[in-house]
């Protein structure tokens, strides 16, 4: 089971996560950890350990662009192991072939490692923190330096804080933005006839 | 043990496209005089995915948000964020125990104007009515309020079937007593009377089961038209990307 589903502070961050970045206006949510019928969209299988899995799967931008989040809903930093295991699950995920275009976002409430912050989304901390998990690949795979380059450049860092909404547009308005944007409601090209235009 | 297939994300245009076509199906069996139409949005926390519109008044809609939390307790926090809005939440996948939740027992009731229904509970008491009694799932879906899980879809149906046009109101409202605001598992107003200007063709005891607003969605329909699945013509693009 993905672990925030068993903790409630965290799922209230998993939903807190997913409502603020469908108000950005550039990004949907379309699988969190506890939508039963899709949630294994967000697994990870591994070598010779227990499944991993983010908490969240949508899409943002234009041309879209798929993204994977793991949400951390906590009062106090969030520890450099926490991180790598995001790291390394983001590796092994990009390994996948649907994971090669993705985008990976680590969500906190409370900044963390701070005076390493610039080092956090780089190669060498890709590299170093899937080193350290060397068994969750198979034996007969390297680490893959352009693929420890490539999930670096697909990181996402974002603190946010319970005031962070305070700044965001009021729902009604929102609503009524997203009513003037059509090209923007349409996250996996499924077109539906007679929706709205 | 067996372990879930793993899905890709390519894989989420085909189910989501399933989720709605089941969700638009069971909306349209219920209220077969309203048009559901899809937006392109899927379990986004204040679009809808459906609109309901009547087709006797286009101005009278509803929106529908499908969640397929299984867990009551997130839930809860989502019923909070719609608590204004007076649309319907169509729940797929809600665990068996949800009614019993504190916290989502309270979202509800603090959620007034919106209808919580479980997938396969509007499709429960629509098939098991007579044509002149789907009145009540129409009425149900366009003005009612509270939380209807398949198993009191299920007895609601079958009172509602057992009463014969020749009996009286008094035991329609015998047989929704234990219907109340303050029970979770409930449709709520369920009786009052109230004389409608446009009251529909159906049974005199239903009519004041259900109250229908003046500006409610026509009844007109039959019942071949509204027992049939409907196709909702979706179709999938290329994603771009």
């Amino acid at each position: 089971m993905p672990g925030e589903t068993t903790h409630i502070k965290g799922r209230e961050g998993v939903w807190r996560a997913k409502r603020w970045l469908e108000r950005t206006g550039t990004a949907e949510v379309l699988v969190t950890s506890d939508l039963v019928a899709m949630s294994s969209v967000l697994e990870v299988p591994i070598e010779r350990a227990r499944v991993r899995s983010f908490d969240l799967h949508g899409v943002y931008g234009s041309p879209r662009r798929f993204f994977f989040a793991e949400v951390k809903h906590y009062e106090g930093p969030v520890g450099g192991q926490s991180y790598d295991e995001f790291l390394a699950t983001a590796y092994c995920k990009a390994r996948e072939h649907d994971g090669a275009t993705c985008d990976f976002m680590f969500i906190t409430w409370h900044p963390f490692l701070v005076k390493s912050w610039r080092s956090l989304r780089t190669a060498a901390r890709v590299r170093e923190a899937i080193r350290a998990r060397r068994d969750w690949l198979p034996d007969v795979v390297e680490v893959s330096d352009d693929l420890c380059e490539s999930v670096a450049a697909r990181l996402w860092l974002i603190v946010l804080s319970d005031k962070s909404s305070d700044l965001q547009l009021p729902l009604a308005t929102a609503r009524q933005l997203f009513a003037l944007m059509p090209d923007h409601a349409d996250p996996l090209g499924i077109m539906y006839p007679g929706a709205q235009e | 043990m067996s372990r879930r297939p793993h899905l890709a994300p390519s894989d989420l245009p085909a189910i989501i496209l399933g989720v709605k076509q089941a969700m638009i199906s069971e909306l349209v069996l219920a209220a077969p005089g309203c048009q559901a139409r899809p937006t392109r949005f899927f379990n986004h926390s204040f679009i809808p995915d459906v609109e309901l519109i009547w087709a006797s008044s286009p101005r009278f809609r509803r929106e529908v948000y499908y969640r397929g939390y299984s867990d009551p307790g997130l839930l809860a926090i989502d019923i909070d964020a719609l608590q204004h809005s007076r649309g319907v939440v169509f729940l797929g996948g809600v665990a068996p125990d949800a009614q019993n939740n504190a916290a989502l027992g309270a979202a509800l009731r603090r959620a007034s104007e919106l209808l919580v229904v479980e997938q396969g509970a509007l499709e429960m008491l629509a098939t098991q009515l007579r044509s002149e009694l789907t009145d009540v799932t129409n009425a149900m879906l366009s003005i009612g309020r509270g939380y209807l899980t398949v198993s009191h879809a299920l007895r609601l149906g079958q009172t509602l079937s057992a009463i014969g046009p020749t009996r009286g109101k008094e035991r329609v409202l015998e047989a929704l007593g234990p219907f109340a605001p303050e029970d979770p598992g409930a449709v709520w107003p369920p009786i009052r009377s109230q004389q409608s200007p446009r009251r529909p063709r159906i049974s005199r005891h239903l009519s004041d089961l259900v109250p229908l607003r003046s500006h409610a969605p026509s009844q007109r329909h039959s019942l071949p038209s509204h027992r049939r699945p409907v196709d909702c013509g979706l179709r999938q693009r290329p994603i771009r990307n």
